[in-house]
C-alpha cells in the first residue's frame, strides 16, 4: 500500500489528538483526576499508536505504545500521579509533535526516542507493580451490572419468553489482542440470543483482562451457548449462570451511561451501512481552489446575465435569476466552510503558558474566553505566532515574580486572559494580564536616548502616543527588556503581521496594574467590504475600514501650506492626496472633485478621486511579490466585469 | 492521428516542441512545457509606478496574473503596436504565472535538438543573454529560443530598478518627476 498520501491526514489527525492529550494532562495537574478524561487520553494515544503503525512510523508507534501503557496504569489508579510522571508524558507528547514536524518536512523522522522510552518503561514497571492490586480489584466484577436504559430491554425480552443468563468468558492467560477475540465471542453469542451488555466493554479491553461478562437474552439451552463461544480461539472457559436484575445506581454511572448510548448508537448506524462521521477533513488548498472557482462562476454569471438581458429572452432571464441566487448561497457556504473556531489554535496555548510560567518560576492562572468564535482558517493560521508572542510577553515581562506581587499587595497568582469576541463584523482578540504594566517614563527616556524624539517633544506628547514607541522595530530589543517594564519584544512584528492582514493593534496599559493588547481582525481575509473609486479611468478599491466618509471638495477650498494642499473639514485640517498625478495621469482642472476621507492608525487624509462608484463586497486576491513592491497596493480583486481592480493600501499614503 | 504523433514526440529525447511567436520582425520561441495557454489581449488593468514593460494585471480564471510587454522588455521598437494578431502567452513559471504580450503567435511545432545552437554573445535585439537559451534554424529562418522563467529574474529586476519604488515619497515629488519627463 502506498501510505504516502495518508501521511498528511495522519499528521494532522495526530496533532489534533496530541492536543487532547495535552489538555487532559493539564487538567490532571490543575483540577485533579477525572476518569472520563483519562479514558479519553488513553483511547487517543491508542489511536495514535494504531495509525502510526499503519503508516509505518515505528518511532511514534513505539512511543505511543509505552505512553498508552502509562495512561492505562494512571486511569486505573484513579488518582493524580506525581509531577515527574506528568512531565514524562508531556515530554512524550512533545517528542511525537517534533517527529510529526520532521515527517511533514522531510517525509521521514530520525528523532531518537530510545532514552525517553526507556525512562517511560522504568516508570511503568515501577508503578504498575504498585498499581496491580487495585487494578485487579477494579476488574473483579463477578456479576454483570446493567444500566436503567437496558433494563427495559431485558424486561421486554423476558416478556417474550426469553431468559437472561450471564455468560462468563475466561481467556487463556497468554492471549494477546483480547479485544478482537472478545468481539468474536460476542458475535458468536449473538447467534444464539441477544447480547444486552458486556463488561468490560468489548471495544475497550486491555490485554490484562482475565475474563469478561456478557448478559445474554436467549431461549437456547446452556450447552448451545457454551458451544457457540467455545469455537473462538483464546477462550479458555465459558460459564453460564442465571442472572437476576441488579440495576446500577444511575447517579454514579450517568457519565458512563452517555458514553454507552453513544457507542450503541454508532453500532446501530454502522450495521445499517450509514456513515457515522459528521465532519471530514479537507485540505485547505482545495477549499481555496473552491473559493476561487466560485468567485469565477459568480463573475461569469454576471456576463451571462448581461447577454440574457441583451437577448431579451424572458425565460432565460428567469432561469438565470435562479442561478444567481444559488450561486450566492454557494459562495456563502464555501466561505463558511473556511471558518473554524479560534479554539483550533487556542487549545495549544494553555500548555505554552504553563511551560513558560514554570520556566520563569511564576504562578499564572490562564483563562480563555470565547473559544467558539469563528474566524477564517487562513487568518487564524497567520495570527497564531503573533498570539504566542503576546502570551510570551505577558508571562515573561508582564506578570511579576510571586514575592513582588505579594509586596505590591496583589494576589500571588498572576492572571492572563485570552479572549475572543465579535464586534461589528470584526473578530477581536485580546490578551490581558494583571502584571506590572508599562512604565511610560522609561519608554519616554528610551525614546529620547535613542534620538527618536527630543526632550521637548517628549514633554508635549501624551501617554498614548508615547506608548506607540513600543511598536517601533528594535525599540526595546537593543537593551535589556526588563528595563522597559514589560512588552516590546517584537511588538513591531506583531503589529506588521496584524496590519498586513487588514487588522489593527491597540495597546492599553496602566503602570502597576497590567496591560491589555487588542487585536482587531476582519472576519475573513478573503472577503471585505470596499469602496470602489475611479482614478485616471482605472478602478481602485479602498477597504471600507479605512474610509471614514465621502465628501465633495471644491477646489477653491483647498489651501496650500508648505507646498502641500490641505482641506478644512469641520475644524479639522486634512492633507490633500492627489494620486492622479502620482499614478501617471494628468489632473484636469475641475471646480469640484469627489474625495474620500481615509484614515489609518488615527491619521486622516483627504484622497481626491475622479469618480465614486460605490460600496461592494470584494474578494481579496494576493499579489505576487513583483507587484507588491510598489507599496501602494495591498492586493487586488476581480470586479463583476471580470477586470482586475487594485486595492489601495491607505497606509502607504498617510 | 495528430495526438498519436504528439505523444511520440514526448517520448523521444532528441526533439522539442515549441511555440513560436513574432516580436517586431524577429521570431522567438519557447518550449511548450512553459506555456499554459494563449489568449487575446483584453482587459488589462494598468498598475501605476511600475516599469513601463509591465503592462498591468489581468484576471485569468480567478488568478491575478502579471502581464508584461515583451517588446518593451527587450527594447524592440513598438512598430505597429497592438493589432488584432496580438496575443498573450501565459507562461507557467514555478508556482506563479506570467502573461506575455507578443505581436503574433505563429506555430506550435516539433524541432530537432540538433537544430539548436548555443546563443551568440552579442545580439541585435538586446535580449538579455540569460533568457536566451539558443538559436534554432528553422528552414531559412533563425528562431531565438527563450526561457520565460528568466524574464523576471532577480538580476533583470535590479537592472530595471523595480525594487527601488519608494511608496512614501510625497505626491508633489512624484508630480515634478512626471513633469520633468
Amino acid at each position: 500500500m502506498d501510505s504516502s498520501k495518508y501521511i498528511d491526514v495522519f499528521i494532522e489527525e495526530t496533532r489534533d489528538q496530541l492536543q487532547t492529550v495535552n489538555s487532559v494532562l493539564l487538567s490532571l495537574e490543575e483540577s485533579g483526576f477525572n476518569e472520563e478524561q483519562m479514558n479519553e487520553a488513553f483511547r487517543v494515544v491508542h489511536t495514535v499508536k494504531g495509525s502510526a503503525g499503519v503508516i509505518g512510523v515505528s518511532h511514534i508507534c513505539e512511543l505511543a505504545h509505552i505512553m498508552e501503557d502509562l495512561f492505562d496504569i494512571l486511569r486505573k489508579r484513579k488518582e493524580v500521579p506525581e509531577k515527574s510522571m506528568i512531565q514524562l508524558l508531556f515530554t512524550g507528547v512533545d517528542k511525537i509533535e517534533k517527529m510529526l514536524t520532521q515527517l511533514e518536512k522531510d517525509g521521514t523522522t530520525h528523532l531518537d526516542v530510545t532514552e525517553l522510552i526507556a525512562k517511560m518503561k522504568q516508570a511503568r514497571d515501577s508503578t504498575s507493580a504498585a498499581a496491580k492490586p487495585t487494578a485487579d480489584k477494579a476488574k473483579e466484577i463477578n456479576t454483570i451490572q446493567i444500566l436503567p436504559v437496558q433494563r427495559t430491554q431485558v424486561e421486554e425480552a423476558v416478556a417474550q419468553g426469553k431468559r437472561p443468563v450471564q455468560v462468563k468468558i475466561t481467556f487463556s492467560p497468554e492471549l494477546r489482542f483480547r479485544e478482537g477475540r472478545a468481539y468474536q465471542a460476542v458475535r458468536n453469542l449473538s447467534n444464539v440470543g441477544m447480547v444486552a451488555a458486556s463488561q468490560p466493554s468489548v471495544t475497550d479491553m486491555p490485554d490484562d483482562t482475565p475474563f469478561f461478562l456478557n448478559l445474554l437474552l436467549t431461549d437456547k439451552s446452556d450447552e448451545m451457548i457454551i458451544q457457540s463461544v467455545n469455537g473462538v480461539t483464546g477462550v479458555a472457559l465459558v460459564e453460564v449462570a442465571p442472572w437476576t436484575m441488579n440495576v446500577a445506581a444511575p447517579a454514579t454511572t450517568e457519565a458512563k451511561c452517555e458514553v454507552k448510548e453513544e457507542a450503541s448508537g454508532a453500532e446501530d448506524k454502522s450495521s445499517s451501512g450509514l456513515s457515522t462521521a459528521s465532519t471530514i477533513r479537507v485540505r485547505s488548498k482545495l477549499l481555496d481552489q473552491l473559493l476561487d472557482l466560485v468567485g469565477e462562476i459568480v463573475i461569469n454569471n454576471i456576463r451571462v446575465n448581461q447577454i440574457a438581458i441583451d437577448l431579451k429572452h424572458r425565460e432565460l432571464k428567469q432561469t438565470l435569476q435562479n442561478n444567481t441566487r444559488l450561486m450566492g448561497e454557494m459562495q456563502d457556504v464555501v466561505l463558511r466552510t473556511r471558518m473554524v473556531q479560534v479554539d483550533f489554535i487556542f487549545k495549544r496555548f494553555p500548555r505554552i503558558v504553563r511551560d513558560l510560567a514554570q520556566a520563569n518560576n511564576k504562578e499564572i492562572e490562564f483563562l480563555m474566553r470565547g473559544t467558539d468564535i469563528e474566524i477564517d482558517r487562513s487568518l487564524l493560521d497567520e495570527i497564531g505566532d503573533a498570539l504566542v508572542h503576546l502570551l510570551r510577553n505577558a508571562v515573561d515581562h508582564g506578570i511579576e515574580e510571586k514575592q513582588d506581587r505579594i509586596a505590591k499587595g496583589k494576589k500571588p497568582q498572576g492572571t492572563i486572559i485570552l479572549s475572543a469576541f465579535q464586534e461589528q463584523g470584526n473578530v477581536v482578540i485580546t490578551v490581558e494580564d494583571d502584571g506590572k504594566g508599562m512604565d511610560i517614563k522609561k519608554i519616554t527616556a528610551k525614546a529620547v536616548s535613542k534620538g527618536l524624539i527630543s526632550a521637548d517633544e517628549a514633554e508635549r506628547m501624551d501617554d498614548r502616543s508615547k506608548m506607540q514607541f513600543i511598536f517601533l522595530p528594535g525599540f526595546s530589543t537593543a537593551d535589556k527588556i526588563s528595563d522597559l517594564s514589560g512588552r516590546g519584544v517584537g511588538m513591531d512584528v506583531v503589529k506588521t503581521k496584524i496590519e498586513g492582514l487588514g487588522g489593527t493593534v491597540r495597546l492599553d496599559s496602566t503602570y502597576g496594574k497590567g496591560s491589555k493588547i487588542t487585536l482587531k481582525l476582519p472576519p475573513s481575509m478573503s472577503i471585505i467590504r470596499a469602496m470602489l473609486v475611479e482614478v485616471n479611468s482605472e478602478k481602485y478599491a479602498i477597504p471600507l475600514e479605512n474610509v471614514r466618509e465621502t465628501v465633495r471638495v471644491p477646489m477653491e477650498a483647498v489651501h496650500t501650506i508648505a507646498d502641500n494642499g490641505v482641506f478644512k473639514l469641520r475644524n479639522e485640517v486634512l492633507p490633500i492626496l492627489n494620486i492622479h498625478n502620482e499614478f501617471g495621469g494628468s489632473s484636469e482642472v475641475v471646480r469640484e472633485m469627489p474625495a474620500i476621507i481615509v484614515e489609518k492608525n488615527e491619521n486622516r487624509a483627504c484622497l481626491l478621486v475622479s469618480r465614486l462608484i460605490g460600496q461592494q463586497e470584494i474578494v481579496v486576491k494576493n499579489l505576487g511579490k513583483d507587484l507588491r513592491q510598489t507599496g501602494y497596493f495591498s492586493g487586488a480583486t476581480i470586479l463583476g466585469d471580470g477586470k482586475v481592480a487594485m486595492i489601495l493600501d491607505v497606509g502607504a499614503f498617510i | 492521428m495528430a495526438r498519436k504523433k504528439r505523444e511520440k514526440v514526448e517520448i523521444s529525447g532528441d526533439e522539442e516542441q515549441i511555440v513560436s511567436f513574432k516580436l517586431g520582425k524577429e521570431t522567438f520561441a519557447v518550449n511548450v512545457s512553459q506555456v499554459r495557454e494563449i489568449g487575446k489581449v483584453e482587459d488589462i488593468t494598468r498598475i501605476p509606478k511600475m516599469p513601463d514593460f509591465i503592462e498591468g494585471v489581468m484576471n485569468l480564471r480567478g488568478q491575478i496574473t502579471t502581464v508584461i510587454d515583451l517588446k518593451k522588455r527587450f527594447g524592440i521598437p513598438a512598430g505597429t503596436g497592438r493589432t488584432a494578431q496580438s496575443r498573450i502567452i501565459v507562461a507557467e513559471i514555478g508556482d506563479s504565472q506570467l502573461g506575455i504580450i507578443v505581436d503574433a503567435v505563429e506555430d506550435v511545432k516539433r524541432i530537432s535538438r540538433s537544430n539548436i545552437s548555443p546563443p551568440p554573445k552579442t545580439l541585435s535585439a538586446g535580449v538579455e543573454a540569460n533568457s536566451l537559451t539558443g538559436i534554432c534554424k528553422l528552414g531559412d529562418k533563425l528562431v531565438m529560443m527563450l526561457d520565460l522563467g528568466c524574464i523576471m529574474s532577480e538580476g533583470e529586476k535590479a537592472r530595471l530598478g523595480i525594487g527601488e519604488a519608494a511608496p512614501h515619497t510625497t505626491s508633489n515629488a512624484m508630480a515634478t518627476a512626471e513633469v520633468s519627463k
